[in-house]
């Protein structure tokens, strides 16, 4: 009886599974199609003839290996500038009497619900008086300041969890306070680093309106905006198309395959979809 | 006694200091922006006059503008019926399976976690993603429809004013059914299950457990969970753009996208401004209408 209650529910639950990533596998076959393959009626579900060229195609033809550069610079800048001021100031809004705390934690949460188009008109005039427009700078700025209030909020949770005991230990022991912070402190949030960490750098690979808005050169943009642009290079060539997403996507799913665990915890806590 | 003191005031001094970079970030890139963006928005501010050095302060002329715009009244229309739809779907069908994989199976975590991969992936990647399967020759959902008999032939989608909307929540509902299960989810976790055995004892009936019990309990998780999603599909922009600009005919123009099309596009940069302080007027009041809600949540707990 429970044996076959079990059975039904785990078909239940693969057949949403299936449903629901199905696009992905869509994505995937459309990519490895040969262009009659994919205007048959009815769709094949596996391709009959597989095939890179797409891929050739979007290596050959279009830069998409200095768009993937160019992603890779951002998010990483983007995450380490994050991950530095966000571990500082979570840390220091956990362990601290602070006045005013429940002002500074209302604005990082009202900030993280701020629309990244309030932002971009008026960031685009600044940068452009500091000549900061078609630089990396100016994405990786605009991109801390979005991912900045959700690091905090994940990150302070973690801070709240240690002992305080264990940093007055280090202290007895003549650790200073950066001291007991950098030797004691930060390797026992290393998971919470890693789930912010992930988290900002994904978001930050996925990050379309800055990029669009600040970089008009087209050897600074990230994979993005040259998905954007793919759109009106290859039209209809879907195949094509779905190559160029599922390069852009790769590294994505690849991250999410192996450290799902930190980015579901992540996720639960500062409550965000990117 | 006292020394407690004194270390606990050299320690607050300290405190300041770790919170004072990311401090001075927020302010300079977020608060100062957010300013002058206001400010913007009460300035004759266009390709012309952007780069002189003072601008024309003309009260809220931008803001009458972008309101008998003629534009402004579709996208606001649009703006609601994208995100209340969009919450509908993807609050019921994530509560459904919320509900199902808390039930303890083998493999419902596995499951429930592999979803989530939509939230990851880039906005752009699922707007042409999407404009292939609603393609309306060769599109897999009209396939669909039509094996069906839902339609009888090929919808375009995306290039017909009538389906535009619809295909681009179409795409956002995907995206957020996971987001609302696993919010959901983790607030059905700490509902207690003995409290369920009681009322099974009880003799109530599943849907009346479901009505009586779980959905109240769960009422905190409820809140949050369409608080945050009106924010987060109200101030959708990347998707959309990608998928259809906005068109055709603006059929799928929401605020965001009037507002980036009126400074970019048009290079009304006062009107953009404006534009996007209607927009966070909007949240304001939802986020107001949440904590109100919450606050009168509190005592009965």
């Amino acid at each position: 009886m429970r044996k076959n209650k079990d059975m039904l529910l785990i078909f239940t639950g693969i057949s949403i599974a299936i449903v629901l990533l199905f696009p992905f596998y869509w994505m995937f076959v459309t990519s490895i199609k040969p262009s009659a393959e994919i205007i048959t009626k009815p769709p094949l579900l596996i391709p009959r003839n597989p095939t890179l060229e797409s891929y050739s195609i979007a290596f050959t033809e279009g830069s998409i290996g200095r768009y993937l550069q160019n992603s890779f610079i951002i998010a990483s800048f983007t995450t380490m500038i994050t991950i530095t001021l966000g571990v500082l100031a979570a840390y220091g809004l956990a362990r601290f009497r602070i006045k005013g705390l429940t002002f500074f934690i209302s604005i990082l949460l009202i900030s993280q619900l701020l629309p990244d188009v309030s932002l971009v008109l008026p960031l685009f005039i600044i940068f452009n008086r500091l000549g900061l427009l078609n630089t990396y700078l100016s994405v990786i700025l605009a991109n801390v300041m979005l991912w900045l209030p959700f690091a905090i909020l994940i990150l302070r949770p973690y801070f709240l969890m240690f002992p305080k005991a264990l940093e007055d230990a280090a202290r007895i022991d003549g650790c200073t306070f950066l001291g007991a912070f950098r030797r004691v402190i930060l390797p026992l949030a290393l998971p919470a680093i890693m789930v912010s960490s992930i988290l900002t750098f994904l978001f930050a690979w996925g990050e379309f309106v800055f990029a669009l808005t600040f970089l008009t050169k087209a050897e600074l943009r990230p994979i993005t905006i040259g998905i954007y642009n793919a759109i009106g290079q290859y039209g209809i060539k879907y195949n094509d198309l779905m190559a160029y997403a599922v390069v852009a996507i790769a590294p994505i799913i690849i991250i999410f395959i192996f450290l799902q665990k930190y980015i579901r915890s992540g996720l639960v806590i500062g409550g965000i979809k990117g | 006694m006292k020394i407690k003191i004194k270390s606990l005031t050299k320690g607050e001094r300290v405190g300041y200091l770790y919170i004072l970079p990311a401090f001075i970030y927020i302010v300079l890139v977020m608060i100062y922006p957010l300013a002058f963006n206001l400010i913007l928005s009460f300035q004759e501010v266009d390709m012309m006059t952007l780069m002189k050095p003072t601008k024309a302060f003309i009260g809220l002329e931008n803001y009458r503008q972008v309101i008998t715009n003629l534009t402004f009244p579709i996208s606001l229309k649009n703006s609601l019926i994208f995100t209340t739809g969009c919450i509908f779907f993807q609050f019921t069908i994530g509560l459904a399976f919320a509900l199902l994989f808390s039930l303890s199976f083998p493999l419902a975590g596995h499951l429930r976690g592999s979803l989530l991969i939509t939230l990851m992936v880039p906005q752009v990647a699922v707007s042409i993603l999407f404009r292939w399967l609603l393609s309306g020759d060769y599109g897999l959902i009209n396939e669909l429809l039509t094996k069906l008999h839902f339609i009888e032939e090929g919808i375009a989608w995306l290039s017909d004013p009538k389906t535009a909307l619809a295909g681009v929540m179409l795409a956002n509902i995907w995206i957020g059914i996971p987001f609302n299960m696993m919010i959901l989810a983790s607030g059905l976790t700490a509902i207690p299950p003995d409290i369920y055995e009681a009322a099974a004892v009880d003799g109530a009936g599943p849907l009346r457990r479901f009505i009586g019990l779980t959905l109240p309990l769960l009422r905190p998780s409820i809140l949050i969970v369409l608080t945050l999603g009106f924010i987060y599909t109200f101030r959708i922009f990347g998707l959309i753009y990608a998928m259809t600009g906005g068109g055709p005919i603006n059929s799928s123009t929401v605020l965001p996208i009037l507002a980036y099309k009126l400074s970019f596009l048009f290079f009304e940069f006062g009107q953009g401004a404006a534009a996007t302080n209607i927009l966070l007027i909007f949240l304001f009041i939802i986020i107001s209408a949440y904590l109100i809600l919450a606050a009168k949540e509190e005592p009965r707990e």
